[in-house]
């Protein structure tokens, strides 16, 4: 196996389980549509807990704890939320190297300073538009299209990253 | 003082030699006595070192052994590493003994652009000439086997990126991380200290090499990013730059990565890339033995190498002096010093004539050979011809600023008449030259905050004497990399090719890996001397990208093998593998062609497929198919501008075929529309078009329509989709979930194996059939579950062969054969479908003339095969052979409900040529099959079978 750059790198792979879009038609209304949802909708390029906005009217919503028919009901016209979760792969980026593996493997600023944990950023990672959620110094989660997802695991193993799940 | 024995190990055409550490391998050669390095390009004329690094154009080499093998390195430009092979290039049998050295001798038949003179004929003759000439001229061969090394790509971020480690570039780089930037330097020696390397300067009281390793080190310490044999390779827009580090030297194993191509995206871009010193040009200038006077002071200096014994100087300013000093300090006997300038004075000048032989208004004539080096020299010394002996001549026609990057930066130049050259002038992007590169030379004016101590005193600038003569007998070279002489470029203006740009393609000037970096500016004055302009009016050739020679590995990076291109997998790629599917790419998909049975060909598994489908029902997968669904209350503005069928009256629940145009008119993709609830629709379209209508509904929503209330949501992926058809569908599917199956067009929610799907009652097979839709992620079961029970009927699945006959038999389209980009609806047969009342994107367009009046254009027509042979996919529709066509087979299938051949084709005025009987004929596959015109439709024609 080629070792790459020596990234210090593990993959945890998995389904992303569910999976909400949420489309606001202005994105001004976030504030008052969050307190009507009882979420929080995070600003540009950001997260709040499993809220992550991804477009600019576009939010995230991860997880389980997200009722579809609640939600709809609640956007009481402002909105629409779709699900999308059959689309993604979930993997789990650890290590000291992670960003060193997102800079080998995109044109993304990952070593920033302001892409921080919280920050999210859309941006193709070894040809596929994937969605990076940092977590903490060490970890981020990446959202992979699904059909991508043997190709980029494949790409990452192939600089470093070891597959531990 | 170097160890005489050396202790690395490296081969030199076979032969076991020992350098020292640090050691370039033009070092280590002239070190143990190597003086025949190369053979030049066209005359195989002997060649040496020549410079001392990567502007050496003379000394290229072949690095490394089998496949690992890197030809045309510049031995100026190898650090030696233990078991280091190199080998001559362009020579045989052997580098002394070169039998196309011929070519040397004749080389009055052979002057520039001989062959464009010479190989007339037609062009099929061109082929024989060429395997003759490129054995006879060329540069190293590449190696056969595949390169086994890695290479990386990487991205890179910063305030300040610093190109050039000399004194200007780390002084940069230290006051931009100091005030608190993220910083890159970019150096492509293997020691950061550029110029300071090969001068004995002090630098805050310590020696000028130490004090950059410890600036170095200081950038490193705060947080600066320091890349060592890093070159940078091209200059992009925008202050994108690309920079190719070599982790290992050419030839040598690498743990990781051999090579990295670095992407770095620069807030400001300083350029500290130096200058290149010019040759002087004379009769028999490339002999080895004759070298650039800062290449003799870097041997010297930096690596303790003495180039000769007996030394002769020859320079036009008072840079070159200072080789005199190293070099006798070696103990290198220095014969003379010839200045060029009549009047030459200061203190480097007043103390080289206190311990040497210096001659004003002097210049060398020629250089006299002996065996295939260099043993003396004529020079024109006070007006006379003189002959001093010697083994070495070490010259300098002045520097040139290196202004690739900031030429590539889109930068322009400003000519400096005083340094008889050009300079960086306004930058286009946010780019700035600095140091040498901008024509400051004085040391302590480029570190105006450090102590420099020189000991041989401040110098003027370098500046050209006279840049080109050739009043000796003997070949005078301008461009040495691929044997240019002052008499090639005189021919070129006689002929002609006055234009630098002519001129270069005559000649051949500038070309090869070179680009001109020796002697491009001789050039340039020779050019406009004979043109009688002044310099900068001979006019420039283009700066390109790369500044180096880069190697094809580091551009495809780790896209190889199995990376060379992205491949998307189906969700059911594994169930489809254990059903033992034979995969094609479909776009960047794979797809299943066919499920093939022992001992049955493609072909034949197929039709078996198709035949099932017809008789009892067969399973698809369509995963890969685009949807989207379009969700709120203004979705039916954007689903009626995109779709041009009827949208509104749609029920909730119900769906029909639907077509999307580009707004010139032109069908842009075909599929599905189904309304799910009052205000979300669903939108499917083929698979190779999905990114483009994804484009497409973002650009009508928020362009056309100004974002209205309605999302567009890609949940191509979200969806896995499996098609079921056949006559048995139906039964299939209420078997697994217990309930009617909905109505031809109709949708449905439904439970198969515990999951919740969807069921959209469409057909592209002229069977009664479904598309069950599934989350990607739980797909498996609901596909077993289908498998299972088709195969309980006599089905079974098929693939994408089966599904592309089956609907050439019923005439439907694919976006990319039949909807090709030139086709209207109208053409299509679909005029019948679009919505009356317009106002859709296209509507306009359809109005135009040209596409009412239907003469002229060409329509979609089956084509049956007269005499059942198999149809050309491609063929030109003629009516006699060699005539010009009437339109192309775009599609060609076998018939599945009986024999025969089919296809489906694209005819000017088609519609009017039905029962028509024509030829398709294809010359490239040598198959002409008389067909039969008709309607695009050979399969129950009133639509009986897909209906309930």
């Amino acid at each position: 196996m080629h070792k790459g750059r020596a990234i210090v790198t593990e993959m945890t792979v998995g389904p992303v389980g569910e999976l909400l879009a949420l489309d606001l038609w202005n994105a001004d209304d976030a504030a008052t549509v969050a307190s009507a949802l009882g979420v929080a909708l995070p600003g540009p390029g950001q997260a709040e807990g499993a809220v992550l906005r991804i477009g600019p009217r576009r939010w995230w919503l991860v997880g389980t704890n997200f009722d579809r028919a609640g939600l709809a009901a609640a956007l009481n016209g402002t909105g629409v939320v779709s699900a999308v979760a059959g689309g993604w792969v979930h993997v789990q980026l650890s290590g000291v190297g992670w960003r060193d593996l997102i800079m080998q493997s995109g044109l993304i600023d990952a070593e920033d300073a302001g892409f921080g944990p919280g920050t999210v950023a859309v941006t193709p990672l070894s040809h596929a538009r994937c969605v990076v959620h940092v977590r903490a110094a060490t970890q981020c989660d990446v959202f992979v299209p699904a059909s991508y997802a043997d190709h980029c695991l494949s790409a990452w193993r192939a600089m470093g990253a070891k597959a531990v799940a | 003082m170097r160890d005489a024995a050396g202790s690395i190990p490296f081969t030199f055409d076979g032969k076991a030699y020992a350098g020292q550490p640090g050691d370039t391998l033009a070092a280590a050669l002239i070190a143990n006595g190597v003086r025949l390095v190369a053979r030049s390009f066209k005359l195989h004329r002997p060649r040496g070192i020549m410079g001392a690094g990567v502007e050496e154009p003379s000394a290229l080499v072949t690095v490394g052994e089998g496949a690992r093998a890197e030809p045309n390195a510049r031995a100026t430009d190898v650090f030696l590493y233990p078991g280091l092979v190199a080998r001559s290039q362009n020579a045989w049998p052997s580098l002394a003994f070169d039998v196309g050295a011929v070519n040397s001798l004749a080389a009055a038949l052979i002057p520039a652009g001989f062959y464009y003179k010479t190989f007339f004929g037609p062009p099929s003759r061109w082929m024989l000439y060429e395997r003759f000439i490129r054995r006879a001229a060329g540069l190293g061969k590449p190696p056969q086997a595949p390169d086994p090394d890695h290479y990386g790509h990487r991205s890179a971020f910063c305030d300040v990126l610093v190109v050039g480690a000399g004194p200007a570039g780390l002084a940069a780089a230290l006051t931009a991380v100091d005030a608190g930037k993220r910083v890159i330097l970019i150096e492509q020696d293997a020691a950061p200290g550029g110029s300071l390397l090969r001068e004995r300067v002090t630098i805050d009281g310590e020696p000028g090499v130490v004090w950059a390793a410890n600036v170095a080190d200081r950038i490193r310490a705060g947080g600066g990013r320091v890349l060592l044999r890093t070159t940078v390779s091209g200059y992009w827009d925008d202050n994108f730059l690309t920079a190719v580090e070599r982790r290992v030297e050419p030839g040598q194993p690498a743990e990781g990565d051999a090579q990295v191509l670095w992407r770095v995206r620069a807030g400001e871009v300083v350029l500290a890339t130096g200058t290149i010193e010019r040759p002087l040009v004379f009769a028999n200038n490339d002999l080895p033995g004759v070298m650039m006077a800062g290449a003799a002071r870097a041997l010297a200096l930096r690596h303790g190498v003495a180039p000769g014994r007996r030394a002769v100087i020859a320079t036009s300013h008072d840079e070159a002096y200072r080789t005199a000093f190293a070099l006798a300090d070696l103990g290198v006997e220095i014969v003379a010093i010839l200045d060029s300038r009549t009047q030459a004075s200061g203190p480097l000048v007043e103390a080289a004539r206190a311990r040497f032989v210096v001659h004003a208004g002097a210049r060398p004539l020629r250089a006299i050979r002996r065996g295939i080096g260099l043993a003396g020299v004529d020079a024109l010394i006070d007006g006379a011809k003189r002959r001093l002996l010697a083994d070495c001549l070490a010259m300098s026609g002045g520097a040139s600023p290196v202004l690739h990057l900031h030429r590539q930066a889109g930068g322009a130049l400003e000519y400096d008449a005083a340094r008889g050259g050009f300079l960086p002038g306004a930058g286009r992007q946010r780019h700035v030259s600095i140091g040498a590169a901008a024509g400051e030379h004085d040391l302590s004016a480029i570190l105006t905050l450090a102590r420099v101590v020189d000991p041989l005193g401040p110098g003027s600038p370098p500046a050209p004497g006279p840049l080109w003569h050739d009043e000796a007998p003997g070949k005078a070279f301008v461009d040495f990399q691929n044997d240019v002489t002052t008499l090639d470029l005189a021919l070129a203006q006689r002929e002609g090719y006055v234009s630098v740009e002519h001129t270069k393609r005559y000649t051949t000037l500038g070309m090869g890996t070179d680009q001109g970096k020796t002697g491009a500016m001789v050039a340039l004055a020779q050019i406009a001397d004979l043109r009688g302009v002044p310099l900068p009016d001979a006019g420039l050739t283009t700066f390109r990208p790369p500044y180096t020679p880069v190697t094809m590995g580091a551009f495809a990076g780790p896209m190889k093998g199995d990376h060379a291109a992205p491949i998307r997998r189906l969700p059911l790629a594994a169930a489809h593998d254990a059903l033992g599917a034979l995969w094609v790419p479909a776009g960047a998909w794979m797809r299943p062609r066919a499920y093939l049975a022992p001992d049955e060909t493609v072909a034949q598994a197929s039709l078996r497929e198709a035949r099932m489908v017809r008789a009892s029902v067969g399973v698809v997968d369509v995963s890969s198919l685009a949807k989207f669904e379009i969700a709120g209350p203004d979705a039916v503005d954007l689903v009626a501008a995109v779709c041009a069928t009827p949208v509104a009256k749609l029920a909730i629940g119900r769906g029909r075929y639907t077509v999307m145009l580009r707004e010139d008119g032109m069908v842009m993709d075909d599929g599905t529309l189904w309304r799910l609830a009052e205000d979300r629709w669903l939108i499917t379209s083929s698979t190779g078009g999905a990114a483009r209508m994804a484009r497409h509904l973002t650009y009508v929503a928020d362009v056309l329509l100004g974002h209205p209330r309605a999302a567009v949501v890609d949940v191509g992926e979200h969806w896995a989709g499996l098609a079921l058809a056949g006559p048995q569908a139906a039964a299939v599917l209420s078997g697994l979930t217990g309930a009617e199956a909905p109505a031809h067009m109709g949708l449905g929610d439904a439970v198969i194996a515990g999951v919740p799907v969807r069921v959209l009652a469409a057909s592209y097979s002229g069977e009664r059939a479904f598309e069950v839709h599934v989350p990607g992620h739980l797909a498996r079961a609901v596909f077993d579950a289908l498998v299972g029970a088709a195969r309980g009927l006599g089905g079974g699945v098929y693939g994408l062969d089966a599904m592309d006959h089956l609907r050439v038999e019923k005439g439907h389209v694919v976006i990319g054969a039949e909807a090709d980009g030139r086709v209207t609806p109208a053409d299509l047969g679909l005029g019948g479908v679009l919505r009356k009342t317009g106002g859709y994107v296209g509507w306009q367009a359809l109005q135009r003339p040209a596409l009412v009046g239907p003469v002229g254009r060409r329509h979609l027509v089956g084509l049956t095969s007269v005499d059942h042979t198999p149809i050309a996919e491609g063929a030109m529709l003629v009516m006699r052979e060699g005539e010009p066509p009437l339109g192309h087979v775009t599609t060609a299938a076998p018939r599945v409900a009986q024999d025969g051949a089919i296809a489906l084709g694209l005819l000017t005025d088609g519609a009017t040529r039905h029962g028509q009987i024509m030829l398709a004929w294809s010359p490239t596959r040598r198959s002409t099959v008389p067909v039969r015109v008709g309607p695009p439709l050979f399969y129950d024609a009133q639509g009986a079978r897909y209906r309930d």
